[in-house]
């Protein structure tokens, strides 16, 4: 594992806006990497993270099918009470899920570890699937890149291959914060992997949908929600006025309900109790846990989190950072520290990507600080030998 | 041979960008025609349809719904997947008029009660009955007919190679509320997905 500079290619901003990634700038800064990219082995790839990914989905899938049984561990990742029924009916029907993104620390020494599952909301899929691919493709054909080099990348196809095996019979509804050019674009991106599988799609905000009188839910014309794609946090969905009808709605939604087990820092100490020592996991507490003191070195996160919101880093028992934001009242959790790839003051986290049950595809993202927040930046990757 | 991940030729994008400024995707047009549903053909008319096409159209429907939805020996049996007094005796397809009431009795199947019909919103622009039997034939379009189940999904059935098939249908309805989802991110300033 190493990064390498390449020349940018001259026209990539055109690019980019020809395909509506408006996003590649965001906050004023440069979000997009042209000119960089992170080159491994085949051997790196296939061990050091595709193994581990797939090993690691598995693991957690095991733990969600012992969670719905257990109040105990439903109450410590903080699913409301009136929730669980809800979660534990939807993983027992075998609800089908989409996609998710581990966050790996793996600097090209050891193995990998898990810093946290993002299973429920993932972005930086569109830049992972589609724009990175464009990238090796257009450097392969202009010469900056020798003929054979590759990419750990088959999202686009298992994305497609995925959300086929969904009913082509309802309108399949996409509802996303809108007002944010990234969480539209990724649901746009997944709506258009949708149409490629043969599915009728409608893009909506997630605050106009509605409920009629026979509770189910409805878009912005009137018409009955049976199938939709929501990104946006089953955290907060359990928690707001509609939470009460989606035992009765009768919609299919994706991500299922039973994700946000997964996406929730509580089961970084739930799977250390079932694994303690695993190669790819970091010893990881529930604050309130005594061991938890044991970790000198260690990152504070709270159970809901996003975009490295509310993190802290201790060192030696005492606080070096701590991000702002407005997550932390469901609780905490602990987590070893690890080393992240740093080069030139840039620290790097890997995003491997699981479509449907199958490790498919990586992304790479870097941050000036080791805790990875909004304005990182994704540096395309390749695989040489 | 290495193995490979990807080809040599990216990915696609159906509609060739991810901006989606037009908010519907249908994959073949904006414009499609909506199915519009009714309770009875009464409510057909007082939508604006010519009165002889919804009761036209109400027969048609129900005709299909006869033959396609699930079939079932007794009515216990019925009642059991549908739910209690959304079934009826079928053997002579005019026992539900259109006033949904059943009559007469007999040797026959049990069926849901078809609780009414999808309609294209394009049979409100013809001029009238002659016009609609020649749309009909031509397009060979037919309404579909609807029923609730046990949990109260609305469904039609088909039937292809033999196969009856059940499916939900996005019914037109009247929404209630709205704004139910998204309040916890708006005062946190927005969503902005990890």
């Amino acid at each position: 594992m190493k990064r390498i500079a390449i020349p940018e290619r001259e026209n990539w901003r055109e690019v980019a806006e020809s395909v509506g990634f408006g996003f590649h700038e965001m906050y004023g800064e440069p979000y997009w990497v042209d000119g960089a990219a992170y080159a491994f082995s085949l051997a790196e790839i296939e061990e050091a993270i595709e193994a581990p990914s797939q090993e690691l989905h598995d693991m957690c899938m095991d733990l969600v099918g012992d969670v719905v049984r257990d109040q105990q561990a439903m109450e410590r990742l903080q699913v409301p009470e009136d929730m669980r029924d809800l979660v534990a009916a939807s993983w027992q029907r075998g609800d089908k899920h989409l996609y998710g993104r581990f966050d790996l620390a793996y600097d090209g020494t050891g193995p990998a570890k898990l810093l946290e599952y993002n299973a429920d909301t993932p972005t930086s899929i569109f830049e992972a699937a589609f724009f990175q691919y464009n990238w090796l493709t257009d450097n392969v054909a202009r010469g900056a890149l020798p003929e054979d080099a590759d990419q750990y990348n088959s999202i686009q196809e298992s994305l497609v291959e995925a959300l086929g095996a969904f009913s082509r019979e309802p309108i399949f509804h996409f509802a996303a914060w809108t007002e944010s050019d990234e969480d539209r674009g990724t649901a746009a991106y997944l709506m258009d992997c949708a149409v490629q599988a043969g599915h009728r799609t409608s893009l909506l905000d997630i605050r106009d949908i509605g409920v009629d009188h026979q509770g189910r839910f409805t878009d912005t014309e009137d018409r009955v929600i049976d199938l939709l794609f929501k990104l946006y946090p089953w955290e907060d969905m359990l928690r707001e006025p509609f939470a009460k009808h989606l035992s009765s709605a009768g919609a299919t939604i994706v991500e299922p309900v039973w994700k946000t087990l997964l996406s929730n820092k509580g089961i970084l100490p739930l799977l250390w109790e079932r694994h303690a020592g695993h190669p790819n996991l970091l010893p990881s507490f529930f604050e309130a846990d005594p061991q938890a003191g044991s970790l000198a070195d260690a990152v504070r996160k709270p159970l809901f989190s996003r975009e490295g919101e509310n993190v802290e880093l201790i060192r030696d028992g005492a606080s070096v950072e701590v991000t702002e934001g407005s997550y932390g009242e469901e609780g905490h959790v602990v987590q070893g520290l690890t080393r992240l790839f740093e080069t030139d003051g840039a620290y790097a986290v890997l995003g491997s990507w699981i479509v449907g049950d199958r490790a498919c595809g990586l992304g790479m993202r870097e941050d000036r600080s080791p805790i990875t927040r909004n304005l990182s930046r994704f540096v395309p990757h390749i695989i040489v030998d | 041979m290495k193995r490979r991940f990807t080809r040599r030729t990216p990915p696609i994008l159906t509609l060739g960008t991810i901006a989606a400024t037009g908010m519907v995707l249908y994959g073949c047009g904006d414009d499609a025609p909506q199915d519009v549903a009714f309770s009875t053909p009464q409510q057909c008319a007082d939508a604006g349809v010519d009165a002889q096409i919804c009761e036209a159209e109400y027969q048609q429907a129900l005709q299909k719904h006869l033959a396609e939805a699930p079939h079932y020996a007794n009515l216990q049996e019925c009642e059991a997947a549908i739910g209690e007094g959304r079934c009826f005796q079928a053997g002579d397809p005019g026992t539900q008029n259109s006033a949904g009431q059943t009559s007469g009795s007999g040797t026959g199947f049990f069926v849901p009660f078809m609780t009414g019909y999808l309609i294209s919103s394009a049979l409100s622009n013809l001029s009238g009955y002659g016009a609609y039997r020649d749309y009909r034939y031509s397009s060979g379009y037919s309404s579909t007919p609807i029923y609730r189940n046990r949990t109260g999904d609305t469904l039609t059935s088909t039937i292809s190679n033999g196969q009856r098939t059940s499916r939900p249908v996005n019914v037109n309805t009247t929404t209630a509320s709205r704004y139910g989802f998204g309040g916890r991110s708006t005062s946190r300033g927005g969503f902005f997905g990890g």
